[in-house]
């Protein structure tokens, strides 16, 4: 009972808490600033720098508002950590132990009782009057002997409830300044955070300035590589060589072939070891306009080879989400055709057919 | 600005919540002494009585002079457990507010957690992006290795976040558990300090069946000084 009055009086004051609005508004303009920016960055030149010196800017301004708000919520905190760990329990006054009251009680309750049973047969009237003030006297006595008996369990119930008080306060205190110091790495985080992003916007900067060199360039005075000695394939489980399926795959530049989600980007990596093969696959999408779904998908996949031309594995995407993928040999050596399926997962691209070039 | 407020409410609350303590300390401090004079005083009455007539004076007075040493130190006590009870309502509140702070606390961790995630979406599209153009421009890798780095120190917040917003359960219940402890030693001392006021109805009637007594013993050598003992 004490325990659900007490999930209301926290779930009321748990609702005055800081507000993160701040720092979210200035990271959705950060992010809606210029959303084009890395995939028009081999375009190169003037106006790529000054779009990263805009992105840079309102990273910056992100990264302070979000630290402001952290530091808020320490400061916020620190005072009831504080009071966590200077709410120590002071033991009571002595003078509220009943025991020197019950000691004199006990004592006059003797003595009185001892001179009533003196004066027990005396038929002097004085005498009866004497014993009469000190029947009395023994009944205010019992009277007070009750009264601190009673008070004596109030104050054991004091004594009592202090120790358990201790003992939540102690129990509560490491993991509170844990949290309180968690706010502060937080914050500093934020400031390492704000430093990479400011970095990263330099690089894109110098990277897009000059003339710009593929990837697939091949630097002059190299020679072409060629097999003086080729080796044979080593034997393996599959019905075609394991060089069909083990590589890293990409989507062509050109005439792609897909059935389903129409892939952006997709990149598939197969490794194979004693038999088992592993891999990853990373793919963004192009969803229908007004879609909120997520354009990205992220998956590992990995099983043992069979001997069938067609290879499935099971999958487990980076949330969590199950399901297959089939690799399959394509027409040529160097293309594989990629099938997969998920289980249903709100706003993932589930299921695609794509066929990849090897890179 | 704001951060300096906060500095100065935080030091203010410090300052509000040491008052009641140091009023707490000296209600202790002079209870303390009116229950030693009071027990000094009522140990030493049946001896000091012993040696006098009935009848003289200095018998009720001292009688009389336990009796305003028992109303003293019961006064001191009775009003060292009202601001004890009242420190510990203060607490109980404090208590209370520590628990709310941390479970929304807590529940902020959650939410941390979730806009890492959502920002390290953003960032893995980022990195296909620019993956894109390094095709065309190699000089992007170096941009490309930033942004994974970023993608792990996010992720590395996200964990973070997970952490801290798993101690929610614990900590939760140990400050509930705290409150509870705070509410039940209100209680109790509430409930002594009751009995206590109770408890000193009693000391009056008894100090007065004692001079009572005194007066009765004193009527019986001098009759004719019954009304006046």
């Amino acid at each position: 009972m004490k325990r659900a009055a007490l999930l209301i009086v926290v779930a009321m004051l748990s609702l005055a808490q800081r507000s993160r609005d701040d720092y979210r508004a200035a990271y959705r303009a950060w992010r809606e600033a210029d959303p084009n920016l890395e995939r028009e960055a081999s375009v190169g030149g003037a106006p790529i720098a000054q779009r990263t010196d805009r992105m840079a800017a309102e990273a910056a301004k992100c990264a302070a508002a979000r630290k402001t708000f952290l530091e808020g919520m320490f400061l916020d905190e620190a005072p009831e950590v504080s009071w966590l760990e200077t709410a120590a329990w002071n033991p009571e006054s002595p003078a509220t132990s009943t025991k020197s009251d019950a000691q004199f009680v006990a004592s006059e309750t003797a003595t009185v009782a001892r001179t009533i049973d003196t004066f027990a047969n005396n038929p002097d009237k004085g005498i009866q009057e004497l014993r009469q003030a000190l029947g009395r006297e023994r009944l205010a006595l019992d009277a007070l002997s009750l009264a601190i008996a009673q008070r004596k369990k109030a104050t054991d119930a004091v004594s009592a409830s202090s120790e358990a008080m201790e003992q939540a306060r102690a129990k509560a205190l490491d993991p509170s300044r844990a949290m309180l110091q968690g706010l502060r790495d937080a914050a500093e985080d934020t400031g390492r955070e704000a430093a990479a992003w400011a970095e990263y916007y330099r690089k894109i900067g110098e990277g897009a300035a000059g003339t710009a060199t593929p990837l697939t360039a091949v630097p002059a005075g190299v020679p072409p590589a060629t097999l003086t000695n080729p080796a044979p394939a080593p034997p393996t489980v599959t019905p075609v060589p394991l060089a069909r399926y083990i590589g890293a795959w990409t989507l062509p530049q050109t005439n792609r072939l897909f059935h389903g989600a129409q892939p952006e980007l997709m990149d598939v990596l197969v490794n194979e070891e004693n038999g088992k093969a592993k891999g990853t696959l990373f793919a963004r999408f192009k969803l229908p306009p007004g879609s909120t779904g997520d354009p990205v998908l992220r998956f590992d996949f990995s099983g043992d080879l069979q001997p069938t031309r067609n290879q499935v594995f099971n999958l487990v995407t980076s949330d969590g989400t199950k399901g297959t993928i089939e690799l399959i040999p394509g027409s040529a050596f160097n293309l594989l055709e990629v099938n997969f399926q998920t289980e249903p997962n709100a706003g993932k691209v589930r299921q695609a057919d794509v066929v990849l070039v090897k890179k | 600005m704001t951060r300096f407020l906060s500095l100065f409410l935080f030091l203010a609350i410090a300052r509000a919540q040491d008052k009641p303590a140091d009023q707490l300390a000296a209600l202790r401090q002079t209870t303390d002494k009116a229950a030693a004079d009071w027990e000094a005083l009522a140990k030493k009455l049946e001896p000091r009585i012993a040696r006098l007539l009935p009848c003289d004076p200095n018998s009720r007075a001292a009688v009389e002079e336990v009796s305003h040493a028992s109303d003293a130190r019961l006064s001191a006590l009775s009003a060292y457990l009202k601001a004890a009870a009242a420190k510990a309502k203060d607490d109980t509140e404090a208590a209370k507010r520590v628990l709310a702070a941390h479970a929304a606390l807590a529940g902020g961790w959650n939410t941390e957690r979730a806009e890492a995630d959502q920002e390290r979406t953003a960032i893995d599209a980022q990195i296909a992006d620019l993956k894109e153009s390094m095709r065309k421009r190699a000089e992007l890798a170096a941009a490309e290795q930033v942004l994974v780095e970023l993608s792990r120190m996010i992720k590395d917040r996200a964990s973070k976040s997970e952490e801290q917003a798993g101690r929610r359960d614990s900590i939760v219940a140990s400050l509930g558990d705290l409150v509870i402890a705070y509410q039940d030693r209100q209680t109790a001392l509430e409930n002594e300090s009751a009995l206590l006021d109770a408890e000193a109805v009693k000391w009056t009637s008894y100090y007065a069946a004692r001079i009572s007594r005194a007066a009765t013993e004193c009527a019986i050598i001098n009759p004719g000084r019954r009304r006046q003992p």
